[in-house]
C-alpha cells in the first residue's frame, strides 16, 4: 500500500503536528502512515481522506492491483 | 471529523498509581515478613510507588509513557501496546517452560515454573475462546 498523505499534507501547507492534532493522533503516527509503516485503520483511513476531501482510494493506494 | 484520539481518562491515570501503590505494599509487606530491615522493604515499596508515580505525571506528556501506562495515545500506539504485551507474554512462556525442563533436568522443586507454564497456556486457550466471538 502507498498512499498521497504526504503530498495532500505538504499542499496545503500543513505540519506533520497541524495534521495530527487535527485527527486526533500522535506526530509519529502521521510521520509512520506517510512513510507506509504504518497501515492505518479504517475508521481512521476514512477520516483523513474526509480531513482531505477525498475518497479513500484516491488517497490510498493497493499497490498490488495497479 | 470524526477522530481516533483516546485521551487518557482521569480513572484510569489514577488506577495506575493505585496498582503502583498496591504492588508496593505487598512487596514491602512481604520483605518485611521474612524479617529484612525496614530500609529494604522501604525500598521496594519507593520503587514501585515512584515508577508509578513518574508513569502518572508523564503520560500526558509523552506517547511512550502514556503506553507504557496503559493509556495508548492512539491506534497505533495502542498497536505497538499489544505487539510489546505479546512479545512479553511470550518471552514468558519460552522463560516458565526452559525453567521448568532445566529444573525437571537438575531434578529441583519447579512447581511454580510448572505452575507459570499452566497459567500461560490456559489463559492462551481462554484468549482465543474469548476473541474468537468478539473480533
Amino acid at each position: 500500500m502507498t498512499n498521497d498523505v504526504r503530498k495532500l499534507r505538504e499542499d496545503r501547507a500543513l505540519s506533520q503536528g497541524d495534521l495530527a492534532k487535527d485527527l486526533g493522533v500522535s506526530r509519529q503516527t502521521v510521520n509512520a502512515i506517510e512513510t507506509g509503516r504504518y497501515l492505518p485503520s479504517l475508521p481512521l483511513a476514512l477520516a483523513i481522506g474526509r480531513y482531505f476531501e477525498k475518497p479513500v482510494e484516491e488517497v490510498f493506494h493497493d499497490d498490488d492491483k495497479n | 471529523m470524526t477522530t481516533t484520539r483516546t485521551k487518557p481518562p482521569r480513572r484510569r491515570a489514577l488506577s495506575t498509581v493505585v496498582a503502583g501503590l498496591a504492588g508496593g505494599l505487598l512487596i514491602m509487606v512481604a520483605v518485611l515478613k521474612q524479617g529484612a530491615p525496614i530500609w529494604s522493604a522501604a525500598l521496594g515499596f519507593a520503587i514501585l510507588a515512584g515508577y508509578a508515580a513518574l508513569l502518572f505525571v508523564f503520560q500526558a506528556r509523552n506517547e511512550t509513557i502514556g503506553t507504557l501506562a496503559g493509556n495508548p495515545v492512539d491506534e497505533r500506539w495502542g498497536l505497538i501496546h499489544s505487539r510489546a504485551m505479546e512479545f512479553a507474554a511470550t518471552c514468558a512462556a519460552v522463560a516458565a517452560v526452559a525453567g521448568y525442563l532445566i529444573t525437571e533436568f537438575a531434578g529441583r522443586d519447579n512447581w511454580q515454573f510448572a505452575l507459570m507454564a499452566i497459567v500461560v497456556g490456559l489463559s492462551y486457550l481462554a484468549g482465543i475462546v474469548w476473541f474468537r466471538r468478539r473480533l
